[in-house]
């Protein structure tokens, strides 16, 4: 079942054809919310509250085609109400000790990893995650973000060059 | 390292960053309870502002038909030659349309000048609702006065509103250029 066909049957009710749809955005969404918020934690929350205002309001979605760039907004949304609580108790985007309930469990290379995009705004942490991790291109990352290939790979060009300087600044000098 | 490689190294760090399977039926489980929005409707305001704007539009739009509107439409209307050197002889087309809804006889055009003749043989026909017919008119300027020409064709016809319809005519007769 194609993407447009699973939003076909999802807006009359097909909740199954709505699982295939978050098989295969759920991970993005995902993606794209820690990349906003730098919160894994709360990032579960927002994908909850984003695929279920989606799947509420999906039958007001006219043009199937349109489904990744619209959920995408609702995710960015959902992702700014929870940015409104979280200024409350700032979180790097790496797991600390200021934790409250069942953080997953860190990963070494996954901590270094996301430790290492601190510093970058949201959403180029946003698009430099869906171009890493799912090897999207420029074109299939501005569609749904909703902009251009050239903006994706203008910002990802400076967010690597932002990320190399601080690599050599880390490094030593003999 | 390209841009690309880069990606590739950053991606291969964070290659196990994807939300836990227990979210999958967490949201399975809510979606289950929850049911969805109708489809999006237009507030009532909107409606009603677009069934006035659709029936403004459509009295525009529509053409003139009713029983107090002549049947009969001539176009160009006034009928203008005009410059015609004198002992020159003109033509001009004119289209006589019939808008109403039921069929118009007409009979032929007559002049109040001898100098304008209808340049067809004579002409009584059945124009049926929306059809229309092409007649041509010519000027024999050697029957006319020299200088301005305002006269009027006269349109004959079955239609109860308007049976008869006079078109004005319009020319300015110049005299002969000299001999060079």
């Amino acid at each position: 079942m194609d993407s447009a066909e699973a939003v076909r049957r999802a807006r009359t009710g097909d909740r199954d054809a709505f699982d295939t749809l978050y098989e295969r955005y759920g991970r993005a969404v995902y993606l794209h919310v820690v990349g906003l918020i730098g919160d894994r934690v709360e990032a579960e929350d927002v994908l909850q509250t984003a695929f279920l205002r989606a799947w509420t309001h999906l039958p007001r979605l006219r043009r199937e085609e349109r489904f990744a760039p619209w959920l995408f907004r609702i995710a960015t949304n959902a992702a700014r109400d929870a940015l409104g609580r979280l200024r409350e108790r700032p979180r790097p985007l790496h797991a600390e000790d200021d934790v409250v309930g069942p953080d997953p469990a860190p990963i070494p290379d996954l901590e270094a990893g996301l430790a290492s995009l601190d510093g970058l705004t949201p959403e180029t942490r946003s698009l430099l995650l869906l171009r890493a991790v799912l090897g999207w291109s420029a074109e299939e990352t501005a569609a749904v973000l909703g902009t251009t290939a050239s903006t994706i790979r203008r910002k990802t060009a400076r967010a690597l060059e932002h990320l190399r300087a601080r690599a050599a600044a880390r490094i030593p000098h003999v | 390292m390209s841009d690309d490689d880069e990606l590739a190294s950053l991606g291969r760090a964070l290659g196990t960053l994807a939300p836990p399977p227990r979210l999958r039926q967490a949201i399975r489980n809510r979606v289950a309870a929850t049911p969805q929005a109708g489809p999006r409707t237009a507030p009532w305001w909107a409606l009603a502002a677009a069934a006035i704007l659709a029936a403004v539009v459509y009295v525009a739009l529509t053409p003139m038909k009713s029983a107090d509107a002549p049947a009969l439409l001539v176009t160009p209307n006034p009928i203008d030659f005009g410059d015609v050197r004198w002992s020159e002889d003109v033509e001009r087309e004119v289209v006589i349309e019939n808008r109403s809804s039921r069929p118009v006889t007409l009979r032929d055009p007559s002049f109040d000048c001898s100098c304008f003749t209808l340049a067809v043989p004579p002409l009584v026909l059945r124009l049926e609702a929306g059809h229309n017919v092409t007649i041509r008119i010519a000027l024999r300027s050697r029957l006319a006065k020299l200088g301005p020409l305002e006269k009027s064709m006269i349109l004959r016809s079955d239609d109860p509103v308007a049976p008869r319809l006079d078109v004005p005519i319009r020319a300015h007769v110049l005299p002969l250029e000299p001999p060079r």
